[in-house]
């Protein structure tokens, strides 16, 4: 890809700001030097990205009248919100004279900053649920003239790392607060130029000409991060990919794999895709190959670093890959732009883009020592934060094979619930589950009702809310724990109707009555609220058309709705009208891990 | 026009959002209503990558019309 001059870029962004409908999300910039010169290359970015964004520049500097009091800020409604303040702008004495100062006045002088921007942070957060971004501390272009510095332990490098770490700490305590990597951009760009003297004394650029479109790349890369539904499933082609050669021509002991160059390198890559399983992502095999010899080599190879326990679906065949990735979504019950293909043929990429365009494509480089660099490269692998949930995912799709197993036994659907000795942990406004419910309201598609991407602080507001209910279900059974699949929000609980505002449940345990437990404890909650009637919401996506008769299917009835683009219906919450299965048993929550909203309010 | 100048009128009207037919030798701080300072700065970076020339903080004071930044060029033995 040619890279632009920065004439191109304005008359690119031109064009594409231009067709932006007003309705395009902002991200709005407080920033201690002159943004706007980088909104150019933002608006390109955002649109390379696929994700656009309208910038919003706060005046320079003007972080606490902006962001802690009505501002036009908050009157365009920002989707994210970048606080970009920088060391030298804000406290310039650290800069040429940090060692006038001693340890403890530089300790306090970055303790007052990273206190302003925590403060910045939270007031953000209290106004608003878009993401907030907060550049890190750097001056690292003052090391060129000072070799010695970083020897001491209280000098003003080791001290800015000790304050990067305060800040990310206290920002982990702020719902979707997040540390924008600049000192890892001016890095990365190199800090000796990284800001031209000329353009920051003309007009308090920050940022050189020939950096703008880095440092746009990696902000747009961080906060689309956090606002896109991520990628589920990592779809890997074998010969060449995984190892180099093909196992059905040179045989497991021609491949090259682990030892010296080239095998170095696909072992190197399949100890990256571990780190990428370690992160929640699932791995998949699509290779043309004879099922046995796959199996063969994944079970013996020595130097193998991905084995069949890492794999959640293995299509080893001679179809036409767009059908196995077609059958692997199937089997692991996600959608098909939830995959990343990748294979290092460009034929088979391209028919795959022909054939499923929303499948993303991981473009490699013919050479396989850049695949690592293309693999992070990739933004749709960004993962904001990592759940306990992610890490064993894995293992739950191996757990679902062994129940196909059983099910291909049994006689009946009936009799295969039965042998699951399904046990179901129900409880409501637990916190300890709160961000995991946050990501299955901003992941689900299929199993999910009204489709409403809550943030975080939206759904503890509902915990909060004495008239609401927010609800989740971790299910067992004898092969594994699946952890929390449901999750349900209700409103007005205690008025004549409380209504579901959000009902999704993971499609991992779909068809088990595992929905009408879940049903059943909601409208059990709402009964013991002081309800009478329990009203459902169907909100109809692309995706959700396996729960378009949910609430028919369970006896509601469709009354008129009072919103355009939703289904009402309602049923009476009489006793016995919501039962629960015969074939899941309930487990009472521990009392300590639930947090009660009567409790709560009165705190 | 020498190809300079035409280079230049392009770059304004990348700059500024003007349709190249619009842009002249003429075309000034005083025609267009976005020569601020901002864009200035903006058209020091297009002029600098377009000629690899190096814009100074007082070439960039003079950087008020098409026929100026022409100059300015002219002096840097851009011709």
């Amino acid at each position: 890809m040619a890279v632009l001059t920065p004439a191109e870029v304005l008359r690119e962004a031109r064009s594409i700001e231009r067709e932006l409908p007003s309705t395009t999300p902002r991200l709005g910039i407080v920033a201690s030097f002159t943004s706007d010169l980088v909104h150019p290359y933002l608006i390109y970015e955002a649109h390379r990205a696929g994700w656009p964004l309208l910038p919003w520049h706060g005046p320079f500097g003007q972080f606490e009248q902006v962001i802690m009091q009505e501002s036009p800020l908050w009157a365009h409604a920002p989707e994210a919100i970048w606080i970009a303040m920088r060391l030298q702008d804000v406290e310039p004495k650290l800069v040429e004279r940090s060692q006038s100062m001693g340890p403890a006045r530089i300790r306090n002088a970055l303790a007052g900053v990273c206190s302003r921007l925590v403060g910045l942070a939270q007031a953000a957060r209290a106004r608003s649920s878009a993401p907030v971004f907060v550049s890190n501390l750097e001056l690292a272009q003052l090391r060129s003239g000072r070799p010695f510095e970083a020897c001491d332990p209280d000098g003003i490098f080791c001290q800015i790392e000790e304050a990067n770490r305060e800040l990310a700490r206290a920002l982990q305590g702020i719902p979707d607060a997040y540390v924008f990597d600049w000192a890892g951009v001016v890095g990365a760009c190199g800090a000796a130029g990284f800001t031209d003297p000329k353009l920051w004394h003309m007009a308090k650029a920050a940022v050189a000409a020939q950096h703008m479109p880095r440092v746009a790349t990696a902000l747009i890369r961080t906060v689309t991060a956090v606002l896109r539904t991520p990628l589920k499933c990592i779809v890997l082609d074998l010969d060449n990919t995984l190892w180099g050669g093909v196992l059905g021509d040179d045989g497991p002991t021609g491949v090259k794999l682990g030892g010296e160059y080239p095998g170095n390198v696909f072992r190197e890559f399949q100890s990256a895709l571990l780190g990428f399983a370690d992160r929640g992502f699932l791995l998949a095999i699509a290779s043309k190959n004879d099922a046995a010899v796959v199996d063969d080599m994944l079970r013996t190879h020595p130097e193998m670093l991905l084995r069949h326990e890492q794999f959640a679906c293995i299509r080893a065949n001679w179809s036409p890959k767009p059908q196995n990735l077609r059958e692997i979504a199937a089997e692991l019950n996600i959608g098909l732009d939830s995959l990343l293909f990748v294979d290092d043929n460009p034929v088979e990429r391209a028919q795959m883009r022909a054939d499923l365009p929303m499948v993303q494509v991981l473009e490699l480089p013919e050479n396989p020592l850049g695949y690592l660099e293309a693999l992070r490269g990739c933004p749709l692998l960004d993962r904001p934060r990592v759940l306990s949930d992610d890490a064993n995912r894995v293992a739950m799709y191996r757990e679902n094979a062994l129940r196909q197993e059983l099910q291909q036994k049994v006689q009946s659907l009936e009799e295969y619930l039965h042998q699951l000795e399904m046990v179901a942990e129900v409880s409501h406004c637990s916190r300890t589950e709160l961000e995991r419910i946050h990501q299955l309201i901003n992941k689900t598609n299929q199993f999910n009702l009204t489709t409403r991407r809550h943030k975080l602080d939206e759904v503890r507001a509902f915990m909060e809310d004495p008239g609401s209910r927010v609800a989740s279900l971790r299910l067992a059974d004898r092969f594994g724990d699946m952890g929390l699949v449901c999750v349900g929000i209700l409103r007005g609980v205690g008025t004549e109707v409380a209504e579901v505002d959000t009902l999704l449940m993971s499609c991992r345990v779909m068809g088990r009555s595992v929905e009408d437990a879940f049903l059943a404890y909601l409208a059990g909650l709402a009964r013991d609220g002081g309800s009478a009637r329990l009203r459902g919401v169907f909100r109809v996506t692309p995706k959700n058309s396996p729960v378009v008769r949910f609430y028919e299917e369970r006896g509601f009835t469709q009354v008129e709705a009072q919103e355009a683009d939703a289904v009402w219906y309602e049923k009476e919450l009489a006793p016995g009208s919501f039962p629960w299965p015969g074939v899941i048993r309930q487990k009472q929550t521990a009392k300590e891990a639930v947090y009660d909203t009567y409790s709560a309010a009165s705190l | 026009m020498t190809p300079i100048q035409q280079q230049v009128c392009r770059l304004v009207g990348d700059v500024f959002g003007l349709p190249p037919e619009e842009v002249t030798l003429k075309t000034s701080h005083d025609t267009v209503e976005k020569w601020d300072s901002l864009n200035i700065v903006h058209l020091v970076m297009a002029v600098e990558a377009e000629f690899g020339v190096e814009i100074t903080p007082d070439d960039a004071v003079d950087f008020l019309s098409v026929e100026l930044i022409c100059a300015i060029l002219g002096e840097k033995g851009v011709a």
